[in-house]
């Protein structure tokens, strides 16, 4: 355990403690920032249509959320993974006596920190808004939507991992988040019996019918194996030697 | 000698073209063993599957006897690396890009400062890699196969890149690391004459096949003689009526080809003859000689070295 | 036809088959999901083209114009060419040419795809054929101002040609908010999209782009003129 530890903290110093805690405050920031922008510009909007409560405020604040959390774990995973390509220095790593599955669980346990970190952030930022907005809110129903949040948006950042490893180039595989995108902005047209089962669209659908706890629970379990099942697949193929 | 690495008909392809072909290859175990080869032989892919970088098609790898399918971190304890070009974090200083190493292998830090002593690029530790020139890369990842002392080196090309007194310098220090240490190196290079200088055995390969691997002083030592008697015209009468190709050298010297027992029988048939002999010496070839011939196909230099076809 | 010598410097990177997933998945996807009576004619062009210039088509140039640069910078691949007599005004123009000649092919594919696609859902292309041919021909232009803009970055930037890259893949981020406010005419990225709807532009709009599509000619052939490369 304390190795893991170890291995974790040298790690994050190697790509840049300064860096990576820049990356999630901004990740945080321009969320909230573009979340109260948005709010401001339709308050007219929201307050006519009674959607000035805490459900929808965190449903928009989450859509934009989904959008920096693209980007920002596109970021990661480059200094992650992409980064070793671009250096060639897998050949280092990987010729050394450390267990090339330790270096991996490492590297995977170092990015949902950072997604642990940009999720309080997020939360923080949301709790803000709230508190501008002046709206009244339950404790412990905002902390159940955000964590309904922090679990289904887990597909996000493990969709951009399968592109960090399709294509070794990770600034192309950043470019690949485009594509995380368009099917959000397709969804509304997609047949409902098949965005339900696109575990990308679920921090999407989740807010559709919020207080239905299986349809949500289902989607946080959806998401979790989806996550699940793309860790397994990076652990397990040669995706990090010459071939 | 005991054998510490034992390759036993390797083979790779690498999209339908076979660039490692049954490749069979004994390490012994002390020895500094060069490994050559024309470019594009299969030198580098065959060094990444030694380290298991990339995994063969077919054949076997062992190591001190013991079949690994795949390597076992337990065996880099063993094993240093230096493979392709030097790989390293550009951002961070020489110091750092050794010292991440050292801290995920739970290993001291102050094998650092020894590896940058003796690779001699101790005084540009704090300087970040990006701004290294190339010999400087080239030490840096020397410096990392160096880390925890391994007992087995495998480096790929490690003076490229290097000044006179570098290449120099590395190759004293790689000779003293086999003979002192017992250490067991394997390096490939292009430089024929460092490799003549240090190595004791050697394997050369050409488009994925090995043609040669033994001791080099077996390959170097040629059956031609050269000698300068007193009585030459007398001993080069001698030798053509024996049927023996003689080649007039400079300096009254003349040499000519003949196996260990007909020269027994000449040196006989002199002495009886009261042949003054100033010099017999058998002539060396130089590797360049031997590499350059034995990469070309169809040359009758091959059968004589006992090539493998 | 030199130019037609770049499309092999970055053949077997893989960015051809990149571009192709961001060409074939927008229009094929927006294609199928649009088919049936809702949306026909024009409206159904305007489906298959809306999320590939909303999104990916700034993605595409900007991969194009990066790697290609990206093989001249980083890789010293200009050198050749400047040692063996030739200028690098002359390389850029090559490549300004490729760039143009290529996301006109390009964009083509895509409309042949989506014709297709209207073709079979029973569209009749003959009703409005000027409408499609008027945004079209403005959706070339618009591409051709992003690609001047990607080229100016690249050649700026020179040693981080991926900065264009991310530029682009940001930019169509933005897209999706800018598009539809009044702030569009202020975001080249957004021209494409907009462009599709042209109907609802007025004079004025289409000046300011082509106005801004020959400025930035000038930017770049004078950037280049200017630039002394230094190796």
């Amino acid at each position: 355990m304390s190795s893991f530890i170890n291995i974790g903290k040298v790690e994050f110093q190697k790509i840049g403690s300064f860096k990576l805690i820049l990356l999630i405050i901004i990740s945080a920031l321009i969320t909230f920032g573009l979340s109260l922008s948005f709010i401001l510009y339709k308050k007219e909007y929201l307050l006519s249509e009674g959607l000035m409560e805490i459900q929808s405020i965190i449903s928009i604040s989450a859509y934009f959320a989904t959008f920096t959390l693209a980007i920002f774990s596109a970021i990661n995973w480059y200094y992650l993974i992409s980064f070793e390509n671009k250096n060639g220095t897998w050949s280092i790593l990987l010729t050394k006596p450390i267990s090339k599955f330790k270096l991996l669980m490492t590297k995977h346990t170092l990015h949902l920190v950072m997604y642990i970190a940009f999720n309080i952030l997020y939360t923080t930022a949301s709790f803000i808004l709230l508190i501008i907005m002046n709206i009244e809110f339950n404790i412990s129903e905002f902390l159940k939507l955000q964590f309904i949040f922090f679990l289904v948006a887990i597909t996000i950042p493990y969709s951009q991992l399968l592109f960090h490893l399709m294509v070794k180039n990770g600034l192309l595989a950043f470019s690949l988040t485009i594509i995380i995108l368009f099917f959000f902005l397709i969804k509304d047209i997609i047949p409902d019996i098949f965005a339900m089962f696109i575990p990308l669209l679920n921090v999407d659908n989740v807010w559709i019918d919020i207080k239905n706890t299986r349809i949500i629970t289902l989607y946080c379990i959806e998401s979790i194996l989806y996550g699940v099942i793309i860790f397994l697949i990076s652990i397990k193929n040669n995706y990090y030697t010459y071939e | 000698m005991e054998a510490i690495i034992t390759l036993s008909n390797v083979s790779k392809s690498f999209q339908l073209q076979q660039v490692v072909k049954n490749l069979s290859l004994t390490i012994p175990k002390g020895s500094l063993y060069g490994f050559l080869g024309p470019n594009g032989a299969g030198k580098t892919t065959t060094m990444r599957i030694l380290v298991g970088l990339i995994e063969a098609d077919e054949g076997e790898i062992l190591f001190k006897g013991k079949n690994i399918k795949k390597w076992r971190k337990s065996l880099f304890n063993h094993v240093g690396c230096f493979i392709d070009s030097p790989s390293y974090y550009p951002n961070l200083t020489a110091y750092e890009n050794l010292a991440y190493i050292q801290k995920i292998t739970d290993k001291p830090l102050a094998e650092v400062d020894r590896v940058l002593n003796v690779t001699g690029i101790y005084y540009a530790k704090d300087k970040k890699v990006k701004n290294f020139s190339m010999g400087m890369k080239q030490r840096l990842g020397l410096a990392f196969a160096m880390l925890n002392d391994p007992d087995i080196l495998i480096l790929d090309e490690p003076t490229n890149g290097l000044d006179p007194e570098g290449i120099h310098e590395i190759r004293n220090f790689l000779i003293n690391l086999c003979k002192n240490e017992g250490k067991t190196i394997f390096v490939s290079s292009h430089n024929l004459a460092e490799i003549e200088m240090m190595a004791d055995y050697i394997a050369l390969i050409n488009q994925g096949k090995l043609i040669y691997d033994g001791k080099l002083e077996d390959v170097l030592i040629s059956e031609e003689y050269i000698v300068k008697v007193k009585q030459s015209e007398e001993v080069i009468q001698m030798l053509t009526n024996s049927g023996l190709d003689v080649t007039r050298l400079k300096d009254n010297k003349f040499s000519f080809k003949a196996d260990q027992y007909k020269m027994a029988v000449i040196n006989k048939k002199m002495a009886e003859k009261n042949i003054d002999v100033y010099e017999l010496t058998p002539r060396k070839r130089t590797l360049e000689e031997i590499f350059l011939n034995l990469t070309k196909t169809d040359n009758p230099l091959k059968k004589e070295v006992g090539l493998y076809e | 036809m030199s130019f037609i010598e770049e499309f092999k410097k970055i053949k077997g990177s893989g960015a051809y088959i990149l571009l192709a997933v961001l060409l074939l998945l927008p229009i094929c996807i927006q294609g199928v999901l649009g088919l049936g009576p809702i949306v026909t004619d024009y409206k159904y062009y305007v489906t298959t083209f809306g999320l590939f210039c909303r999104l990916f088509l700034s993605v595409a140039i900007g991969l194009l114009i990066s790697l290609s640069f990206y093989n001249e910078y980083r890789r010293k691949g200009y050198l050749n060419v400047i040692l063996n007599g030739h200028s690098f005004a002359n390389l850029i123009i090559n490549k300004m040419l490729f760039f143009y000649t290529f996301i006109l092919v390009y964009l083509l594919t895509a409309l042949f795809i989506s014709l297709g696609f209207q073709l079979f859902d029973g569209s009749n292309i003959g009703l409005y054929y000027k409408e499609l041919l008027i945004s079209f021909s403005f959706l070339f232009i618009t591409s051709i101002l992003l690609i001047n803009i990607h080229m100016f970055l690249c050649m700026f930037f020179n040693q981080h040609t991926m900065i264009s890259l991310i530029i682009s893949v940001l930019c169509s981020f933005l897209n999706v908010f800018i598009v539809p406010t009044q702030l569009w005419i202020m975001f080249p990225w957004s021209y494409p999209t907009r462009i599709l709807y042209f109907a609802s532009l007025n004079t004025l709009d289409f000046v300011t782009i082509l106005l801004i599509t020959i400025c930035s000619f000038a930017l770049i052939l004078y950037y280049n003129s200017i630039n002394v490369r230094s190796t």
